[in-house]
């Protein structure tokens, strides 16, 4: 009974929440367009054009980690072999987009001698989360931004780094930036999804995850992962 | 009717929201001053600095609800905390998204602070903005 309620609890909050956040961005685009409807200057329409297409992006990736948010919470493992390499090249390509124009050092190393075992699809999401994160929270004040990956596999465990030198996480934070629709008190504005997703993730595939953060100074994030 | 010349201050987390509000309020009066901040904890250290006890225009402050850093119901929990012969220079309307899942005490909440006049839906529309401005010209 209690499992009941708190289910029904969540899903309260669930509804709430996210019917929020995404009627936000949608009232935006109808203004935008009925604003639209007055304009006939080709360069402000362009530029209206411009920001309405940021917020559609924002919405997408939005609706994309609501629905990992929903595949984590079902679904057998996929077990394949997994090569750290290829995970990381495809992930340089989706971030170096976002590192060249705003001048961050993107450093990448793995260490794999050994066959690792795991599902990639929640592997792919665990690292990729937590690099975006790790973009997306650099301090724009900073001259020196830098993001670094680690990833090192030693008798049947993969141990990834994910370093920043960005604005940092409150220490009273800490304890709560893996609780679903959580958001720091941060300029950016972030899903409420992310680290929650991650965490699901890791407790599917067994894994562990450490946090180190200095505010104003960067976070360092430590995921540990055994070959299955 | 004479035309009388406001001044606006357009607090918004939102780019897309904060370039529709402003470019509809200059589409409606070419005259009109606008203000616009990303951050409501900015807006509030702008009010404080100016310090303006006999401002020459009337300022409308249209203020978003859900907001990081300091949400709408914060910033004016921190704007009633000025003298009130700041206070009076200034009207805050809220412009927010109200959907059927939001909380109606929320709304009432902030409708009880007397310096805020009233509450807008979002999308802004033409016709939204010229009611306003007609309800802002009538409290003045």
């Amino acid at each position: 009974m209690t499992n009941y309620k708190k289910a029904y609890n969540e899903l309260n909050k669930f509804a709430y929440s996210v019917s929020h956040d995404i009627r936000g961005p949608l009232s935006g685009i109808l203004g935008a367009i009925n604003l639209a409807r007055l304009i006939d200057d080709v360069e402000e329409m362009r530029e209206l054009l411009f920001l309405m297409e940021k917020s559609v992006v924002k919405l997408d990736t939005y609706v994309l980690s609501m629905h990992d948010y929903y595949s984590l919470q079902r679904g057998e493992l996929k077990i394949t072999e997994i090569n750290f390499n290829e995970i990381i090249d495809e992930l340089i390509a989706i971030h170096t987009i976002s590192s060249i124009p705003n001048n961050v050092t993107f450093k990448t190393s793995v260490k794999q001698d050994e066959v690792f075992l795991n599902d990639v699809a929640p592997l792919k999401l665990i690292i990729s989360n937590l690099l975006s994160n790790a973009f997306k929270y650099l301090d724009k004040t900073k001259t020196d931004k830098s993001v670094e990956l680690n990833i090192e596999v030693k008798k049947g465990i993969a141990t990834i780094y994910i370093t920043d030198n960005g604005i940092g996480i409150l220490e009273s934070h800490l304890g709560e930036i893996f609780n679903l629709f959580f958001r720091s008190n941060s300029l950016e504005v972030g899903s409420g999804f992310g680290l929650y997703n991650v965490k699901s993730a890791l407790v599917k595939l067994n894994g562990n995850i450490e946090v180190n953060s200095v505010l104003h100074q960067g976070t360092t994030f430590k995921v540990t992962i055994p070959s299955i | 009717m004479m035309n009388i010349e406001f001044s606006f201050i357009i607090i918004d987390d939102s780019e897309l929201d904060r370039y529709v509000t402003q470019k509809f309020l200059e589409r409606t009066d070419g005259g009109l001053i606008i203000k616009t901040f990303s951050n409501a904890t900015a807006a509030l250290e702008m009010i404080r600095e100016d310090q303006c006890e006999e401002c020459k225009t009337p300022i409308i402050i249209l203020l978003d609800l859900q907001m990081p850093v300091m949400n709408g119901y914060n910033f004016v929990e921190e704007f009633e905390k000025f003298h009130p012969k700041v206070q009076k220079n200034y009207m805050i309307i809220v412009l927010t998204v109200l959907s059927s899942t939001s909380d109606p005490n929320d709304i009432h909440r902030i409708l009880t602070h007397p310096v805020v006049n009233s509450v807008i839906e979002k999308p802004l529309t033409k016709e939204k903005l010229i009611t306003l401005l007609a309800q802002v010209r009538s409290n003045i």
